[in-house]
């Protein structure tokens, strides 16, 4: 009797071992097989590289191949212009710069020629490349120019950025106050740029010197027009520093009422721990908690 | 019918703009000649379509890049001159790929079709997937990644390519799955047998207790006991080998990789 238990709890064991030990694979029976996932894929990183590279060595190419199509036809201002254009494209970008660098190294002719060919509008467009790369002396001087043989204001408020920077702003003011006259009725806005120019060309020991060539009723518009802005401009500078004190005046007190709360806490937790079991005593310490964190604010 | 109205504002907009090149200070520059393509423009597509036929095809791969230059920059001219470039541009890509091919140059000609794909706006293209299906056929055991993706285009390329369609589906499945199945029914099978075999052994155990026999009946029922016993005991042991076994297997044969494009595709990606 007793080995026909042992024999019966030994089969049951052995089968019951067998068969748990099936659980994964009968999972795996009901699982249909993976598949890869439908879709077209990924771009392969040396692909994307390989892309972006493109871009930039085929915007060299092209604007070595106008520099030379600008070369070949000398008298074709729009060619011209259009060569210095793209250059402008490729002075955005570092590698699209060095490769044009190599490419076209005398792409420098091109825009004397320009300048040559068609002062109006050919100074602005050299202007415009020289300052794209780098050189603002150049490209302000060249700006300068375009305001004196072309009446061109807009290029003599184009000129002010090229100068400022290089500190070549008594030239910036001369063709701003040259190009001052050019300014009729309509073009108030060129006439706020000039101005604008002027500011930006001066400190305030020499503003109003610098503006002496504007009629008296003009430059009071002015004046009242630029302390607008600056009032404008304080008040969001004081807007701004405000709402940063609020944030900062809201998360201390969020870390105040933190801390609180924390404090609280542990006050309960020793106070509980203090009343062995007792329910009244534990209650007391709950409703104790209550009136502590209710004294931390709102955070 | 509002968005409808705006969708005219906008392209005409953004065509304006296109037409273009605003220089402060300055008149607009033309973005185009009032007809045809800039003269480097043009040129550049003349090297290109007689390059095309006169360098060899494993130096090929430079001509393509030559004559998509247009496509490539991103300068305003070379955008404003993409509509007027592209049929010369996809006939120089189909003589390049066309050659390419014939000479064997699968890549290079996998490029050509692919680029001419992408500006054609992404058609019925049975070249390129011929190519790039006998592409990923190649590479299909040591790449098999790349041989997907290679598959997936080229089905887009031609959605009725039998081939590319196979290779699909073949590189997608787990090959070890009806197998890895097949051992793990086998298992289950196993067990039930086992079980089967201790059910037989206590029978006879039963019997023997209930019945009297003979010396001999009870040598030969003792003996059909301990063979059912280790019939038994030894399916009850094999049956989790062969079940996990296949679950293994088939585990192991689920595809560990996607479809990842090679270098060189795509050709060419407009902006």
């Amino acid at each position: 009797m007793r080995a026909a238990l042992i024999l019966a709890a030994s089969t049951a064991a052995c089968v019951t071992a067998s068969a748990s030990l099936m659980t994964a694979p009968a999972i795996g029976l009901l699982v249909p097989a993976k598949r890869v996932e439908a879709g077209s894929g990924t771009i392969d990183p040396a692909a994307v590289s390989r892309i972006e590279m493109r871009a930039k060595v085929a915007l060299a190419e092209a604007t070595r191949d106008a520099l030379e199509a600008a070369n070949a036809a000398p008298a074709d201002l729009r060619l011209q212009r259009r060569a210095a254009a793209m250059m402008r494209s490729c002075a955005g970008d570092k590698d699209a710069k060095a490769k044009l660098a190599e490419l076209a190294p005398d792409a420098n002719r091109t825009l004397e020629r320009l300048v040559a060919l068609a002062p109006c509008p050919g100074l602005v467009d050299a202007a415009a490349t020289w300052v794209a790369f780098g050189d603002n002396a150049k490209g302000g001087e060249a700006y300068v120019a375009a305001a004196s043989q072309c009446d061109n204001p807009e290029a003599a408020v184009a000129a002010v950025g090229p100068l400022h920077a290089v500190d070549k702003c008594d030239e910036a003011l001369g063709a701003l106050r040259a190009a001052w006259p050019h300014v009729h009725g309509a073009k108030a806005k060129l006439g706020i740029d000039i101005l604008d120019g002027v500011t930006a060309c001066s400190d305030e020991l020499t503003l109003r010197r610098n503006l002496a060539f504007v009629p008296t009723d003009v430059l009071q518009g002015y004046l009242t027009i630029v302390e607008e802005r600056a009032r404008q401009e304080r008040e969001a500078q004081q807007r701004a520093e405000q709402q940063q004190r609020d944030q900062e005046a809201r998360d201390r007190a969020w870390q105040a009422s933190s801390q609180c709360r924390s404090e609280c806490s542990a006050a309960v937790s020793s106070c509980e721990s203090s009343c062995s079991g007792d329910s009244g005593c534990t209650q007391s310490c709950s409703s104790v908690g209550h009136v502590c964190n209710s004294g931390c604010g709102s955070y | 019918m509002r968005t409808a109205i705006f969708m005219i504002v906008w392209c005409a907009a953004t065509s304006a703009r296109a037409e273009e090149v605003s220089v402060v200070a300055a008149p607009v520059i033309a973005a185009a000649p009032a007809s045809g393509l800039d003269p480097d423009v043009a040129r550049r597509l003349d090297d290109a379509d007689r390059d095309a036929a006169a360098v060899a095809p494993a130096a090929l791969g430079p001509v393509i890049d030559r004559a998509l230059v247009t496509f490539e920059s991103s300068d305003p001219f070379s955008v404003a001159q993409r509509a007027a470039a592209k049929p010369r541009t996809l006939a120089v890509l189909t003589k390049i790929g066309e050659r390419a091919r014939s000479a064997g140059e699968l890549v290079i000609a996998a490029r050509a079709f692919d680029a001419r794909w992408t500006l054609g706006g992404g058609g019925h293209d049975v070249q390129l997937a011929e190519v790039l299906t006998t592409w990923a056929e190649r590479d299909e055991d040591a790449q098999p990644g790349r041989a997907l993706y290679l598959a997936r285009r080229a089905r887009s390329a031609d959605p009725g390519h039998d081939r590319a369609a196979d290779l699909d589906d073949s590189l997608s499945r787990n090959h070890r799955a009806l197998t890895g199945k097949l051992a793990m029914v086998a298992g289950f099978v196993a067990l039930a047998a086992g079980i089967y075999a201790y059910t037989r052994v206590s029978a006879i155990e039963d019997d023997l207790k209930t019945h009297p026999r003979s010396g001999a009946d009870v040598d030969a029922a003792l003996a059909d006991r301990d063979r059912y016993d280790l019939i038994g005991t030894g399916l009850l042991v094999a049956a989790p080998v062969i079940s996990i076994g296949g679950f293994v297997w088939m585990m192991s044969g689920n595809p560990a990789y996607s479809p990842v494009s090679p270098g060189e595709l795509p050709a060419l990606v407009q902006r």
